[in-house]
């Protein structure tokens, strides 16, 4: 089969591999329909995640139809045939973890957790195409995927459901959701959203439908923020290449600062002046894996006693944390990869319902064929790109 | 509750209690009856003789003590290897002053010596070893502890330096925590084939993440 494989820093090739087969009872193999290209697989483009080899399968946005399906798997549950979306964290449903809903802190699904304990303390789960430190599997940028635990991952979609309406679920509309969902947002709450990527576009679109009263978004990509100032639903836009970010949030909220800021932008933040070129300079010399100025000004930003919702993602320890600002100011702090499989099926009930549609951020729609440059294209934001689906 | 199963330091447990009752018996011969055994090893029965086995036969028993007191240090056993070498030199002297009917015991008795020395050396070499710091895997399985503590017996034996698995009912419901320790430089190995354990219990089958050879 043919899949988009990783072979170097920005060095995307769609090779051809041998196809997946079925190596636990639970498995299920899964002919891709659609698949997506994540804000999280720039940072393996870039080469910024340890232990990814050359010649690994990428993707983790993915679904399709069921093609295969292992002995274990009650076929009251899963079956050939089934059209389904799949959650980007591997997990086994049924360990301590699993049980209390941390699906992506799963204790069974990542065979190489003793490596990601080094680095980590405790291992996260597996997730599909996303380095050797979440085990290794092949992803779903390809023809096929094998889908472990495929009788709590996969869930069956409805057919009246397009596949740009569901393939989603897979990853960043519940953790959009999840961001403004770690918010504990109430009526009248403003939340700042750092970010206007595909997971700052439905952050802020989740927050809306929770209650928020002002949302702000901040990037400097202008069609990303009229984007979401039209599609996602904020209601104030800063371009953080106009001045200083800080001063404008504080007039734009009296003062006081957002009750919530969600850090959407992660490891790789751009910005000005002197923090920026020591972060960047440390990242380069590999000092640091991450440039976490989003975060930090996040962290600034928020009221006291307010919420940072973090889902950018971080590669290692960051520089520079303002701790002392989280003390003193009685900031609470949350973060997760998302534990997708908690939020996939009432999120599937509002996209059914038409309350949240997340189809407005795809841009761009590829055949799989021309992966290295959707790639290419999500990086530089060339032609007003924000999210490519790539159809095998 | 806590079990414990698996603790292999058994065997040389046995070992060092069995040198400790032989150095007991020697002592007491050597303390109670110098002169016999003297004509018996080949050194005879002078008063020199005499006085020099009831020192070897003080020393002897304190080495018992020794063992048994300090059961797992290594100190007490390299002791007696010293003082095993002090005996094989007594015997080297004795050999030069006998005359040849004598000297074929006196010979019988360095080889006993020698052959008492190689035990001392390995049960040495064992607490040595154990004396290693000892790193411990814990691992919380979702199960009972009856089961858990079933399946671990079963699957444990066979790793490398395992000495000991404990198992504790972990708090409110979740499940059986299970404390591997182990003294060999193991690094990830011992971790993975926990988890892989704790996956047949947990899930039925190891989970895999890529094919792997004969797949
Ligand atoms: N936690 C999770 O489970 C999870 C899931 C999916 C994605 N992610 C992470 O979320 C992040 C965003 O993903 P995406 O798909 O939207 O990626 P993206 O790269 O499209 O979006 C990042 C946006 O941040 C903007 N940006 C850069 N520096 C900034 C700054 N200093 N201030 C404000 N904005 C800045 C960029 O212009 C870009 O528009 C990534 O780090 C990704 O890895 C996490
Ligand atoms: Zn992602
Ligand atoms: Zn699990």
């Amino acid at each position: 089969m043919r899949a988009a494989c990783w072979m170097g820093r920005r060095d995307v090739r769609v090779e051809e591999v041998p196809d997946p087969r079925i190596l636990n009872s639970r498995d299920a193999i899964v002919k891709v329909t659609a698949t997506s290209i994540c804000g999280s697989d720039l940072h393996l483009y870039n080469g910024f995640i340890p232990t990814m080899e050359k010649g690994d399968i990428l993707g983790h946005e993915f679904m399709g139809e069921v093609v295969d399906a292992g002995p274990g798997i009650d076929p009251e549950i899963l079956a050939v045939g089934d059209r389904v979306v799949v959650p980007f964290p591997i997990a086994c449903g049924r360990c301590w973890m699993c049980r209390h809903e941390l699906y992506s802190c799963c204790e069974n699904s990542n065979p190489n957790a003793y490596v990601a304990e080094k680095m980590l303390g405790h291992a996260p789960s597996g997730q599909f195409g996303y380095s050797h430190l979440t085990g290794g599997y092949a992803g779903g940028q390809a023809e096929y995927v094998r889908v472990p635990f495929a009788d709590v991952g996969a869930l069956v979609v409805p057919p009246h459901l397009t596949d740009e309406q569901v393939l989603f679920l897979s990853d960043v509309l519940p953790t959009g959701f999840m961001a403004a969902d770690n918010c504990k947002i109430q009526r009248g709450d403003v939340v700042a959203v750092w970010g206007a990527g595909p997971v700052g576009q439905l952050a802020i679109a989740s927050a809306k439908l929770l209650g928020a009263e002002r949302i702000i978004v901040i990037d400097r990509v202008p069609f990303r923020l009229r984007m979401a100032l039209e599609r996602a639903g904020a209601t104030d836009a800063i371009d953080y290449e106009d001045g200083d970010v800080l001063e404008r949030i504080k007039a734009i909220t009296g003062g006081r600062g957002p009750d919530a800021c969600i850090d959407a932008v992660g490891m790789e933040a751009h910005g000005h002046g002197v923090q920026f070129a020591y972060d960047r300079a440390k990242q380069l010399a590999r000092a640091e894996p991450d440039r976490p100025l989003a975060l930090r000004e996040a962290i600034f930003a928020c009221r006291n006693g307010g919420t940072v919702s973090v889902v950018g993602m971080y590669g290692g320890a960051v520089d520079k944390f303002p701790m002392n600002a989280v003390l003193n100011r009685a900031l609470t702090i949350r973060a997760a990869q998302t534990p997708v499989h908690r939020y996939m099926r009432p999120l599937l009930a509002l996209v059914e319902g038409g309350q949240l549609d997340p189809t407005f951020i795809i841009t761009h729609r590829l055949p799989l064929a021309q992966a290295p440059r959707g790639y290419d294209l999500f990086l530089r934001k060339q032609d007003d790109c924000v999210k490519v689906v790539l159809v095998p | 509750m806590e079990t414990q199963t698996a603790d292999r330091r058994g065997s040389d447990g046995r070992l060092s209690t069995g040198l400790a009752l032989f150095s007991f018996g020697l002592g007491a011969a050597q303390l109670v009856a110098p002169g016999t055994l003297g004509r018996v090893i080949g050194v005879g029965a002078h008063a020199a003789a005499q006085r020099t086995l009831r020192l070897v036969g003080a020393r002897e028993v304190l080495s018992g003590i020794g063992l048994l007191a300090r059961p797992r240090h290594a100190l007490p056993i390299w002791a007696r290897v010293l003082g095993d070498a002090v005996d094989l030199a007594l015997l080297g002297l004795a050999l030069r002053s006998r005359r040849r009917r004598r000297s074929r015991r006196v010979y019988a008795a360095i080889a006993a010596v020698a052959g008492i020395a190689i035990v001392d050396a390995y049960v040495g070499a064992r607490r040595a070893r154990r004396g290693r710091p000892v790193r411990s895997v814990a691992l919380t399985v979702d199960r009972g502890p009856s089961e858990v503590q079933r399946r671990f017996d079963e699957l444990v034996h066979g790793l490398p330096g395992v000495y000991r698995v404990t198992y504790r009912v972990a708090p409110r419901g979740r499940g059986t925590e299970v404390r591997v320790d182990t003294n060999e430089p193991v690094e990830y190995d011992l971790d993975r084939e926990l988890r892989q354990i704790k996956q047949l219990i947990e899930l039925g089958e190891v989970v895999h993440a890529q094919p792997y050879e004969g797949r």
